[in-house]
């Protein structure tokens, strides 16, 4: 198989029909729509122009391809439908250009029904007796059959085409209701969507989707199957947690674009990768390079700048990063993105009331990466491909594999040189970086997904917590448990105990939710009997004990454990400090329907914090804990008894003297009817302060 | 039918117009029409629907004139297509034969030529053609309704390519004939409205007034009930998984406020990969109103304003707000009291004219109790949208 074959078999305008069809994913049923909006153009009096809309290498002509062979075989259209597909390297300056470009689509494909003559008569006569001679001549040969325009790159032909001649084709459209349109530009544009433009309005515009990651591997699935006899074993793999997570991987670098999809799917299916090499870099030097060279070239300098950034980012940034890195104003900025928005450079992402931005076009990025690359030195895309989808063993299998002369040695050893560098591994990271921001306790079904592969395929402690973490949110309490175990284990043999504790922690909280509170009692006793852990993490054991005996409303046994944590041995942060201190107070607080109960924890809980000399953490979370009584539905009997129990209990104590002052204060806001913010003047500025923020009041 | 938002429909595709076109034929028997409304309300579409219910005892000849860029092919066409349709009499059109010499048989292309081989003068034909076409007309028995598209693009594109004296001239002689020969009736209208045009030829010194003599016509939005079948013909058209589609079609018809390019627009964009109910609607009009790539332009309502509006732009800001964020229309009064909250106000009158010039501009309509109202439901959404007034308590 030469090198050469890459490059024409992914060019979709080349490629078998039966071939595109079978690799065709996502756009099934788009496609069935718009070949049903074209079929009601060529046998009704209704016309559709249609509009595709997407980055480079999104698949726009393969959809294309696949519409002109579908029509193509309908044998119900054979005498009512014509199709003139433009040649897209061309453009047109004039309508008349246009008029000349679509007679002669149509004279290639139907000679004896376009003859080229009525082309010739026309030429060396005035254009504007041309446009109307080649014009008649062109409904007439149509004969009252549909003529289908496929347009490449409408808004290249827009940029060119001035508006006179614009409206000229408009009107010729109108006036001759016998043309339909398929048409697909980068981005959206002035000439289609500005309301004062001639053809404003008139394309039924459809925006295509980069790949999601389940489309991509549909699609990988898809070319794997393309080869003679297929790829069975491929096809398994990517079925797989490993193979799910190599593909979201792989979806990072490729940012869901169709084209780099099907140029990195040949390092899967190719046998030999000799076979790839070159031809990607030919690709790459001879018709990315030079087409986005030309392309930052009508940029101004600040334009080429913000661009020449968000090549290097692989993710959206916020306007103020860009302005930041590039030493300008916000304001000057914005309006650059703007315009780069309306070039189709840049696409915006909202994010509340702001829009963070990224590179419309990830094949750019790879077209920079290449003008950086010092010559002979291996591509990083196609490194970093290497690194994500092989682990060092079968990176060096597959070296070992390669003669000593193999053309893309090098490309095997710096994926190699990178793995064993220490760097991070990439899969991990990419596949991490996916999920950042995410919150595990909130998230969705396919990021669970995720967050599992991501844990399986690493099999790092943190990545299995995250995972369990999300699972005991959703009550998937054996499957967090599991998850939590797998952390532990993790940790433990890494030598890292305090995350081997979070991670028994978290699994004796799940123990104890799944009513096996005996289970969790027990690993708890275990765990803080353990001889390896320090002073600080059995004494977080112990308070956490507290705080889930505590929860399950064994106030007794939680003081003891608390009495017994808070002791200085233990050395424990504050932050663990208060929070034994809010799940006692949250404790004594629902013992509403037994008063004497609530006042006896209420002074233990006093006498054990003042006894270890903490009672200013109590008294924090004593505060902190307005906000609930706030939301709670006490009445204000109920918010007095409250406050005089604590009253009662801490009034001897100066270091809560403050905690009570607000305690007193929020209470009465509480229940004033209706709420008198002006009771909190009571207080001096700074208290005041603190109090508003407690109770969640603006400032 | 299938949504066609922008294409070219069949005629009988065309619905809720047909009360609209019976008035219009009738209108037509004493004057002429010029149609202006918003971009995409459905002008062209009426146009093609009058041509399909021509009545008896008049003839229709229809085209966008927007490909003509000088007066000659203008008037060239004009003789053209009349004489293809009413030149069948040995002696019809003997004006234009006079001018040019034997026409039967001949093959008429291109800008006119005179037997001399200069072209011929562009008023000359113009109106020769149209003398001869009523001269044909009282023979036949019949009226001629011209529909014309594109007028604006007409007079501008004459006037880049051959000065604006040549398109005032046009304009004056189509305001002329058409008061000269009363079996000649034009139907104008165009994608931008005449008097844009009219604005940038008085700058330089055009004092006519064409449209003086003509009924003035604004077809807008569609009667609810027409909006609603459409709606239901379009959901039924594009195979949607519809939960009930003449629920749907209500919304639809009332999200996309009855405008029929909208209503076809929001039905090409309803998923096809879940079951579409009210909620589904919503969020679908949510999404392409909040899409900072979205390519219902609805910033032209926004931006127009400043050239439209000048000083005063400031003082529409603050009405239209008013208006918008108000839950029903809006009384004079309360008007004057959300205009009054945000900024000074003392001039009662001003603020009448502004909302009258508001009202011609289509930005609002006059409920019959004397509540004003966006004229569009979907570009007031937009508009609380756009000018974060979805939170502002009514």
């Amino acid at each position: 198989m030469s090198g050469r074959r890459f490059i024409s078999r992914f060019s979709p305008g080349r490629t078998a029909p039966e071939d595109l069809e079978r690799i065709n994913v996502q756009r099934q049923a788009l496609l069935e729509e718009v070949i049903g909006l074209l079929r009601e153009s060529a046998l009704k009096k209704s016309k559709h122009h249609l509009l595709f809309v997407g980055p480079r290498g999104c698949g726009k002509t393969h959809l294309l391809a696949l519409i002109n062979s579908r029509l193509g075989k309908q044998k119900d259209l054979a005498d009512r439908l014509r199709i003139a597909w433009l040649n897209k390297d061309e453009t047109s300056t004039s309508f008349l250009d246009l008029l000349v470009r679509i007679y002669r689509a149509l004279a290639t494909r139907y000679p004896d029904e376009f003859p080229l003559d009525d082309l010739k008569q026309v030429y060396g006569t005035e254009p504007d007796r041309a446009r109307e001679v080649l014009g008649e001549s062109l409904v007439r040969r149509a004969k009252r059959r549909t003529v289908l325009v496929m347009i490449e790159n409408l808004d290249g032909l827009f940029r060119e085409l001035p508006e006179e001649d614009q409206r000229s084709w408009r009107a010729f459209v109108q006036n001759h209701p016998i043309f339909a349109t398929a048409a697909t530009a980068q981005s959206l544009f002035d000439g289609v969507s500005e309301h004062g433009q001639p053809f404003f309005g008139f394309f039924d515009i459809r925006h295509l989707a980069l790949l999601t990651v389940d489309e991509a591997t549909e699609l990988l699935k898809k070319i794997a199957s393309l080869e003679p006899g297929g790829d069975p074993e491929l096809v398994r793999f990517l079925a797989t947690p490993r193979g799910r997570a190599r593909v979201r991987a792989i979806h990072h670098l490729s940012g869901g674009n169709h084209r780099l999809y099907i140029v990195l799917s040949e390092l899967l299916t190719k046998k030999s990768l000799e076979e790839l090499v070159r031809p990607f870099e030919e690709m790459v030097d001879e018709q990315l390079t030079p087409y986005y060279q030309e392309r930052l070239r009508w940029l101004s300098p600040l334009q080429r700048k913000i661009v020449e950034h968000l090549c290097f980012r692989s993710r959206p940034v916020p306007v103020k990063e860009i302005a930041d890195r590039l030493f300008a104003s916000h304001s000057t900025i914005t309006p650059q993105l703007k315009l780069l928005r309306e070039m189709g450079y840049v696409v915006p992402n909202p994010r509340g009331r702001e829009s963070l931005y990224e590179l419309a076009e990830p094949l750019m990025r790879l077209s920079m990466q290449v003008k950086q690359t010092p010559q002979a030195q291996p591509l990083g895309l196609l490194v970093d491909f290497l690194r994500v989808w092989y682990d060092r063993d079968e990176l060096t299998a597959r070296l070992a594999d390669l003669g000593p002369e193999g053309a893309c040695r090098e490309y095997l050893l710096a994926a190699l040189a990178k793995v064993e560098s220490g760097e991070p591994n990439l899969r991990h990271q990419l596949l991490r970086q996916g999920l950042e921001g995410v919150d595990s306790a909130s998230c969705t079904d396919q990021q669970l997904q995720e967050f599992r592969d991501l844990a399986e395929d690493s099999g790092d402690a943190h990545d299995w917590l995250s995972y369990g973490i999300a699972c005991a949110a959703r009550r998937q309490l054996e499957e967090a448990l599991g998850a939590f175990t797998k952390s532990a284990e993790a940790a433990s043999a890494k030598g890292d105990r305090a995350w081997e504790v979070v991670a028994l922690l978290e699994r004796a909280s799940v123990l104890a939710w799944s009513d096996q509170r005996q289970s969790a009692a027990d690993d708890l006793s275990a765990l803080a009997k353990r001889e390896d852990l320090t002073p600080n993490l059995r004494g977080a054991v112990i308070g956490f004990a507290a705080i889930m005996l505590f929860m399950l409303g064994d106030s007794k046994q939680a003081l003891d454990r608390m009495a017994l944590a808070l002791s200085p041995e233990y050395a424990l942060h504050n932050d663990t400090f208060e929070s034994c201190a809010s799940t006692g107070i949250e404790a004594a607080f629902r013992l509403f329907g037994s008063p004497k109960n609530m006042r006896s924890l209420v002074t233990e809980l006093v006498a054990v914090f003042a006894k270890h000399d903490r009672l200013s953490q109590l008294g924090n979370a004593l505060v902190r804990h307005l906000r609930k009584v706030k939301e709670s539905p006490l009445n204000q009997d109920g918010l007095k008894t409250w406050l005089s129990y604590w009253q009662s209990a801490a009034a001897a104590y100066p270091a809560m003297q403050l905690p009570l002052r607000l305690l007193g204060v929020g209470i009465e806001y509480i229940a004033s009817q209706p709420k008198d913010e002006s009771i909190l003047l009571n207080l001096p500025m700074e208290e005041r302060s603190i109090l508003r923020q407690a109770l969640g009041l603006a400032s | 039918m299938k949504p066609n938002p922008g294409g070219q429909l069949d005629p009988n595709d065309i619905i809720g117009r047909d009360q609209l076109i019976k008035q219009m034929w009738e209108t037509l028997a004493d004057r002429s029409i010029y149609m202006n409304d918003l971009r995409r309300i459905g002008k062209t579409q009426i146009l093609n629907r009058m041509e399909s219910l021509t009545p008896k005892g008049w003839l229709v000849i229809k085209r966008d004139l927007g490909g003509f860029h000088t007066a000659a092919e203008f008037a060239t066409w004009t003789f053209r297509s009349s004489h293809d349709l009413l030149g069948k009499r040995e002696r019809a059109f003997r004006r234009m034969q006079q001018l040019l010499g034997l026409l039967k048989g001949a093959e008429i292309a291109g800008v006119l030529k005179l037997p001399s081989g200069a072209p011929a003068a562009w008023k000359d034909v113009l109106i020769r053609t149209m003398t001869d076409l009523q001269e044909e007309l009282v023979a036949s028995a019949h009226k001629l309704a011209f529909l014309w598209d594109e007028v604006p693009f007409l007079i501008e594109n004459i006037g880049k390519r051959e000065g604006a004296n040549v398109a005032m001239e046009v304009l004056d002689l189509l305001r002329s004939q058409s008061q000269e020969h009363d079996r000649i009736r034009f139907v104008l209208t165009g994608s931008v409205g005449l008097h844009h045009v009219l604005a940038g030829l008085r700058a330089e010194g055009y004092v006519g007034s064409p449209l003086n003599h003509m009924e003035r016509i604004a077809p807008g939005p569609l009667q609810q009930k027409d909006a609603r079948i459409l709606a239901a013909d379009l959901l039924r058209g594009a195979d949607l998984a519809c939960s009930d589609v003449e629920a749907c079609a209500v919304v639809v018809a009332e999200a996309a406020g009855y405008v029929p390019f909208y209503i076809h627009k929001l039905v090409a964009r309803l998923p096809r990969d879940v079951r579409v109910d009210a909620e589904v609607i919503d969020k679908t009009v949510q999404n392409e109103i909040a899409h900072p790539d979205n390519d219902w332009d609805f910033a032209h309502y926004r931006t127009r304003l400043r050239s439209y509006y000048q000083i005063d732009e400031r003082t529409v800001l603050t009405i239209l707000d008013a208006i918008a964020a108000a839950d029903g229309p809006l009384s004079f009064d309360g008007v004057r009291k959300g205009v009054a909250a945000s900024q000074p106000l003392d001039n009662r009158e001003k603020l009448l004219e502004l909302l009258k010039l508001l009202q011609q501009d289509h930005y609002l309509a006059r409920d019959p109790d004397g509540g004003y109202r966006f004229r569009i439901a979907l570009v007031r959404r937009w508009w609380r949208f756009d000018r974060c007034l979805d939170k502002v308590a009514p």
